[in-house]
């Protein structure tokens, strides 16, 4: 059996404690390289404040209420889509169906609500799909022994098969009130006058960063994505792992779905596509790695801030779109070139 | 010989390249990926004024090779018949006219299998139209007349993945192919090809060269009168946010263009947004969202609307709280008609542009030219119905809310569009009747 705690601590700067064990001899060549590392590790969490002292700065009004709100409801929506994206790629993965679930649910949520369903089969029905979706990605990718980039993007045309044909140009959607106000920047949660998608979010975050931290499946995923070979060698549940993971991230986007639903209002079998990329792109500016076992969804939380707050800057000082996609693909090579520059594990020890 | 001890050496190259690679494609990609959040808006303070002459597709395209088979000579607004030249004021800044390639069309024996290649099936209105198309073809084949399969090519806004399907589509034995184009020159020599294999092709965007048929309406006209109707409701003062489509595709230029005409001479109208929505009510609620944030004390008195987008902007401002804008709405579609019954003081002009009546002109043309009938020209433009005060009733029904993305009926406009389009042909036996979408 596996003893969860000989794996090494996921996230967190690795360079510091290890490079004190050092000898003396190139001590404070490393000392200074371990410095490095911990100051590019802990760059996300530096930029998120800076961002938005830089919008106070140079949006005129910005710290009011409204302007806040909207940043977190749509930091919400793409923090949410990347929570599960996160997980696949710590496990060596990548989901590419996000955006085609997101456009499913959406559409299933609509339709069903506007044939009069009840919510709770709505929700229960969504679930199970998602589960079905995430589980089918992960056992094909397994069975198939190829990359769950293949099977996640065989499923994502799949599951956008399906979205379209079920809209077929020609649908009536409705949302519950609650719903349209749990995405609204002046929408309240019982008295609180947050709306209900950012402390979905809040507790999501809470949820997973411990789910990977302490639970025995967490860990697993880490060391799955470390070295998928020793892993399995470890006695790690691999095929479980990702059938596990996949599905927390098919979850995530069919919940993103059902906001989206209430965000929008009708029916889109297309309101995903923004995030085929864009989870991919919070997550490496969080500093997660594309390679796998590294990182955390604490990271990924600040990812999504960053982006959101990035965007929010440009749009307020003037720039048009395509400024905006340069400034993202400059900090995308930018942070990733810095996470790149810590410790490789064999000086570390 | 044990190795030596001693300082590590530096990260392989290959990795710092693999992790760079991966970033350059990443962002790339993400460029190309129709970001709602990173395509969010622009905020600039200025209009893009541009002369329409000189930013209009068409003039664009004066300097593009020249069309690819089919005569290469514009024909003026003299070959367009008498009671349709009215529709065809501005053509210049939309379409090009030719005459038409078809007179040596031999129309087919037998059940004919009807086609459609489109650019983007990814939102309601080209998914209406392929719904449309395909309703249509079941009714033609339920008569015997056509193969009940109808093929869709979808290209998911790759010209060349388009260019590609158009060509399997030629040579898989289609008769008849409805396309919208993502491009208006790409396709000239493959239209050419279709007229050497006896196929019609009717394209529902222009295109500028002389072998395929046009059935459209003239896009820059249109949004000049929304907009000048948008102007004029609020009595020409005021902040515009402009929500333009898709970047870089014709239509988008020219709604854009006729937009800034439209604002000459009136310097109180000043745009204070400017962003890309793409024809998609979720990217431009989405990036109005982001624009709003960003801009909490600019007030918004109007929305300029490319088309699809002008409810979920009005959306965006709801849910932040500030007060609706002004708007004209030209999709005609469920939620524009039901926010129009909601909010009659806001709506400032309404057109009808839903998918049905722009299938329906498409197959009418095509039936005709399948019954022997011959065009006047290769560019028919027909004129965009719209409910009024008067006729509201007849486009919205009471089971329309701003959550339905249906679209309102198409048979008010039906009657007038096969009258309006007979007037262009001659010759041959027109059918008796016509396949109508529902």
């Amino acid at each position: 059996m596996t003893d969860p705690n000989s794996i090494p601590a996921p996230d967190g700067p690795p360079g510091l404690a290890l490079a004190a064990r050092q000898p003396a001899a190139g001590a404070s060549r490393k000392a200074a390289a371990a410095t490095a590392a911990n100051f590019t590790s802990a760059l996300p969490y530096i930029l998120v404040p800076v961002l938005f002292i830089l919008s106070l700065t140079f949006i005129p009004g910005y710290f009011s209420k409204g302007s806040i709100v909207s940043l977190l409801i749509l930091a919400s929506l793409l923090g949410l889509s990347s929570l599960g994206q996160t997980m696949t790629i710590i496990a060596g993965g990548i989901d590419l169906s996000i955006p085609a679930v997101i456009g499913l649910s959406d559409i299933i949520v609509t339709q069903l609500y506007y044939r009069h369903w009840s919510l709770p089969v709505i929700f229960l029905a969504i679930a199970a799909l998602a589960i079905l979706i995430g589980t089918i990605s992960a056992v094909s990718s397994v069975l198939l022994h190829v990359h769950s980039l293949i099977t996640s993007f065989g499923m994502s045309l799949v599951v956008s098969g399906i979205a379209l044909e079920w809209s077929n140009g020609q649908t009536s959607g409705a949302v519950p009130g609650w719903l349209t106000s749990g995405v609204s920047a002046i929408g309240h949660t019982g008295p609180l006058p947050i709306p209900l998608i950012i402390i979905v979010w809040a507790v999501a975050s809470v949820l997973a960063v411990g789910f990977m931290r302490l639970t025995r499946i967490g860990r697993e995923t880490y060391a799955l994505g470390a070295n998928p070979v020793a892993a399995r060698l470890a006695i790690v549940r691999s095929t479980w792992t990702l059938v596990v993971v996949f599905s927390i991230s098919a979850l995530c986007a069919a919940m993103v779905g059902v906001f989206f639903a209430g965000y929008s209002g009708i029916p889109d079998p297309t309101v995903g596509e923004p995030y085929f990329f864009l989870t991919i792109t919070a997550v490496m500016i969080g500093g997660t790695s594309l390679l796998g076992g590294r990182g955390g969804y604490l990271r990924t939380v600040m990812g999504a801030l960053i982006v959101a707050e990035l965007t929010t800057l440009l749009v307020g000082v003037g720039f048009n779109a395509s400024f905006q996609e340069l400034a993202l693909g400059i900090l995308v090579i930018a942070l990733t070139s810095s996470y790149g520059r810590e410790l490789k594990v064999a000086a570390r020890i | 010989m044990p190795a030596q001890p001693g300082p590590r050496p530096p990260r392989p190259w290959s990795r710092k390249a693999t992790i760079a690679v991966l970033a350059v494609a990443l962002s790339a990609l993400s460029a190309c990926g129709s970001s709602a959040v990173t395509s969010a808006g622009g905020g600039s303070s200025s209009s893009s004024a541009a002369s329409p002459a000189a930013s209009s597709p068409a003039a664009a395209s004066t300097s593009a090779a020249a069309p690819a088979g089919g005569s290469s000579t514009e024909v003026g607004i003299s070959a367009v018949p008498a009671g349709a030249q009215a529709n065809y004021a501005n053509y210049q800044l939309y379409a090009k006219l030719y005459p038409n390639a078809y007179q040596n069309f031999t129309p087919p024996t037998g059940p004919v299998k009807y086609c459609e290649s489109t650019f983007y099936l990814g939102n309601t209105y080209q998914q209406g139209l392929a719904a449309a198309f395909k309703q249509m073809v079941s009714q033609e084949a339920s008569a015997g007349r056509a193969h009940s399969d109808f093929i869709v090519e979808n290209s998911n806004n790759s010209t060349a993945t388009q260019v590609s399907q158009f060509q399997s589509e030629i040579q898989s034995g289609c008769n008849v192919i409805f396309i919208a184009a993502g491009s208006t020159t790409a396709f000239c020599s493959l239209f050419q090809t279709a007229i050497s294999k006896n196929v019609v092709v009717v394209s529902m965007d222009p295109v500028y060269c002389n072998n395929a048929i046009t059935v459209s309406f003239d896009v820059y006209e249109n949004s000049y009168q929304l907009a000048a109707n948008l102007y004029k409701g609020m009595n020409y003062q005021g902040n515009l946010l402009e929500i333009t489509g898709v970047p870089g595709v014709a239509d988008a230029a020219t709604a854009s263009a006729a937009a800034a005409a439209a604002r000459q001479g009136h310097p109180g109208l000043k745009v204070v947004g400017n962003y890309t929505g793409q024809w998609t009510a979720s990217v431009a609620q989405t990036a109005t969202a982001q624009w709003l944030a960003s801009h909490p004390g600019v007030k918004v008195d109007g929305i300029i609307d490319a088309g699809a987008m002008g409810v979920a902007a009005e959306t965006a401002l709801q849910q932040a709280g500030r007060p609706l804008a002004k708007v004209s709405l030209q999709e005609g579609d469920c939620q524009e008609l039901a926010f129009a019954k909601a909010n009659p003081s806001l709506v400032t002009f309404m057109t009808d542009q839903a998918p049905a009546p722009g299938a329906y002109a498409a197959m009418n043309v095509a039936l005709r030219i399948l019954a022997g009938q011959q065009p006047a020209l290769d560019t028919i433009l027909y004129p965009i119905p719209g409910p009024t005060a008067a006729t509201f009733d007849q486009w919205y029904t009471s089971s329309m809310t701003t959550s339905s993305a249906c679209f309102a009926s198409p048979k008010p406009a039906l009657p007038a569009l096969t009258t309006y389009l007979g007037q262009f042909f001659t010759g041959g036996q027109a059918p008796a009747s016509f396949p109508e979408p529902s």
